[in-house]
């Protein structure tokens, strides 16, 4: 089972985490030191999968 | 990535990129989009740009994205962004009621949220604004905190 805090939706899709050694997602905005600066996206650090 | 309720979906296309510009070692090597079919998106040696992928997977219940390691510091160094997630069939019903009319393909875009331990209650609902912070992998402590637009339409679950 994947512990429910690996999960996040996101206008009615969902993202799992499903294996890795991971912490959570995070939305990322306004960050200077980022791929595409200012811009809003995912933040993802590893596996995504449906459960 | 699944739809929330299960059921098919499309993904048209989608812009994968790296993490943070000054530590490329850290971003995934490549990342498989596999449901059937697999595309990749190659991150190493881009640049602080994302690429472009148009996977065109119709009608599929999943998608995995799969990162594979930049092994120049560890196994830890997977870490990737999404963004315009392309989604054919606007349903209309998740916008509210001031847009009618379905539109044909939508823009999937991370946006703002409220933030809660697992298991609580969502914090600040109703609020403007909510704060969201990247996690340090090496470090495992919070940084690079930053206020987020108003908008909710992202929820933990």
């Amino acid at each position: 089972m994947v512990p429910h805090w690996f999960l996040r939706d996101i206008d009615g899709y969902r993202f799992t985490i499903v294996s890795g050694n991971t912490l959570a997602f995070e939305i990322v905005t306004d960050q200077n030191d980022i791929v595409e600066p200012g811009t809003t996206k995912l933040f993802v650090p590893t596996t995504l999968r449906s459960p | 990535m699944t739809q929330i309720g299960g059921g098919a979906f499309s993904l048209m296309s989608v812009d994968i990129g790296g993490s943070f510009v000054n530590t490329p070692d850290r971003w995934a090597d490549h990342v498989d989009v596999i449901a059937g079919g697999t595309v990749t998106a190659t991150l190493d040696g881009h640049g602080p740009t994302y690429v472009h992928l148009t996977p065109n997977f119709l009608n599929v219940t999943s998608v995995l994205f799969d990162p594979f390691v930049n092994d120049n510091l560890g196994e830890n160094n997977n870490e990737f962004t999404l963004d315009n997630i392309e989604l054919p069939r606007f349903r209309a019903r998740h916008f509210g009621p001031s847009r009618s009319r379905p539109r044909r393909t939508r823009f999937l875009r991370a946006a703002s949220g409220n933030y809660s331990a697992p298991g609580q209650p969502p914090l600040r609902r109703g609020l403007a604004f909510v704060v969201s912070c990247l996690v340090d992998q090496l470090t495992q402590q919070p940084h690079h905190c930053s206020q987020l637009a108003p908008g909710v339409n992202l929820a933990f679950v």
